[in-house]
């Protein structure tokens, strides 16, 4: 790949975290389970949660890795609309404002599975 | 500035923000799922309770990678077959589809609430057959109750690509799984005033909460590595939305 193959591949993976997993933008796929999917020569090969009640759709992160050769890319998205306005003033809800800690440890537990 | 004028500004614009953000109260709206097998014995089929939660008004700070969240609530649905063991109709995040695709709104433009009136509004007790195969749950089996590695799809559905698009296509493996003479007849939801029902998916598969946080293959996230596909894909979120008492 060039340089700016690469750069255009990395960026077509982070996008297309977005509509993995869970709460996706556009459902690609209807059970929800993407690995073994490919987009491009990469393969899907690790995911974060997915289901419902678990630690990592809890604090509304999803990861996924990407391997072609011997290149694995993670993208993930991690933030969401937890911390609004609405639970802060009616509930004195901040829980939405660990999401950077929540986001940093969901990337390392998925790094160290990859 | 003085101070008293500062702390009027931020009064005003508190209360303005509290106005808009309370234009919508929400809304759980239950309904009662039930699926119906082909067996060689005659038809058996299972029914839970699901709810929809529609969220109140879209929150005022939406930042880009969040959709207002419509939340699906309740079990699997739990199909008894005697000695054969029990099919279990998951649930997951887009379950919520059955019903509003059951039931499309198409007043666009309308408020919010108008929406969520009509959802609530829908007579009880009336029932309608999904006819969209996509919208019919994933289902499995275990072949050892006390081994959640040993659940096997019963039906599911997937996305074939074709020249002109993508397609669903109806993927019923009951008689592979389970033997000849079963297949997956039908799926009917109606609305309801009952309860979510919980609890029914402990008292069958009694390991369930050890899987919150891991697949049913033992692996912390979905991998190709793992030599139990189906049991990869699957954790406790797949049966409840409950918690863990």
């Amino acid at each position: 790949m060039t340089s700016l193959n690469a750069d255009l591949m990395s960026a077509i993976l982070a996008m297309d975290s977005y509509n993995r997993g869970y709460d996706q933008n556009i459902i690609l796929k209807d059970d929800g389970f993407s690995v073994g999917n490919k987009i491009g020569n990469f393969t899907l090969t690790t995911e974060s949660d997915v289901l419902n009640g678990s630690s990592g759709v809890n604090i509304g992160f999803y990861a996924a890795a990407y391997t072609y050769n011997n290149d694995t890319i993670i993208s993930y998205r991690g933030t969401n609309d937890q911390f609004s306005v609405n639970d802060v003033l009616n509930e004195w809800d901040f829980s939405g404002l660990n999401d950077i800690l929540s986001t940093f440890s969901g990337i390392c537990l998925i790094v160290k599975d990859v | 500035m003085s101070i008293g004028k500062v702390v009027l500004v931020l009064l005003t614009l508190i209360s303005g923000i509290f106005y808009f953000a309370a234009d919508s109260k929400g809304a759980t709206i239950n309904y009662r799922i039930t699926v119906t097998m082909q067996t060689p014995d005659g038809d058996v089929s299972g029914s839970t309770v699901r709810g929809v939660k529609l969220p109140s008004s879209a929150p005022l700070i939406k930042l880009p990678d969040a959709p207002a969240k419509v939340r699906s609530i309740g079990e699997a649905v739990v199909i008894d077959l005697g000695e054969k063991g029990f099919v279990f109709a998951l649930i997951k995040d887009t379950s919520w589809m059955e019903l509003l695709d059951s039931y499309p709104y198409h007043f666009e433009g309308d408020a919010y609430q108008d929406k969520i009136d009509f959802y609530q509004n829908i007579p009880k007790a009336q029932s309608k057959n999904i006819e969209n195969l996509r919208l019919w749950p994933t289902m499995v089996w275990f072949k050892d109750i006390s081994d959640p590695k040993s659940v096997k799809l019963v039906y599911s559905t997937v996305r074939e690509n074709t020249p002109y698009g993508g397609a669903y296509i109806k993927q019923d493996m009951s008689e592979k799984t389970l033997g000849h003479g079963y297949a997956v007849k039908s799926v009917v939801i109606e609305l309801t005033h009952a309860d979510v029902t919980y609890g029914e998916i402990e008292k069958k598969l009694p390991w369930i909460w050890d899987y919150k946080d891991k697949r049913l293959d033992g692996n912390r996230f979905g991998t190709i590595k793992s030599q139990f596909p189906v049991a990869n894909s699957l954790a406790a979120g797949a049966f409840t939305t409950g918690e863990y008492k």
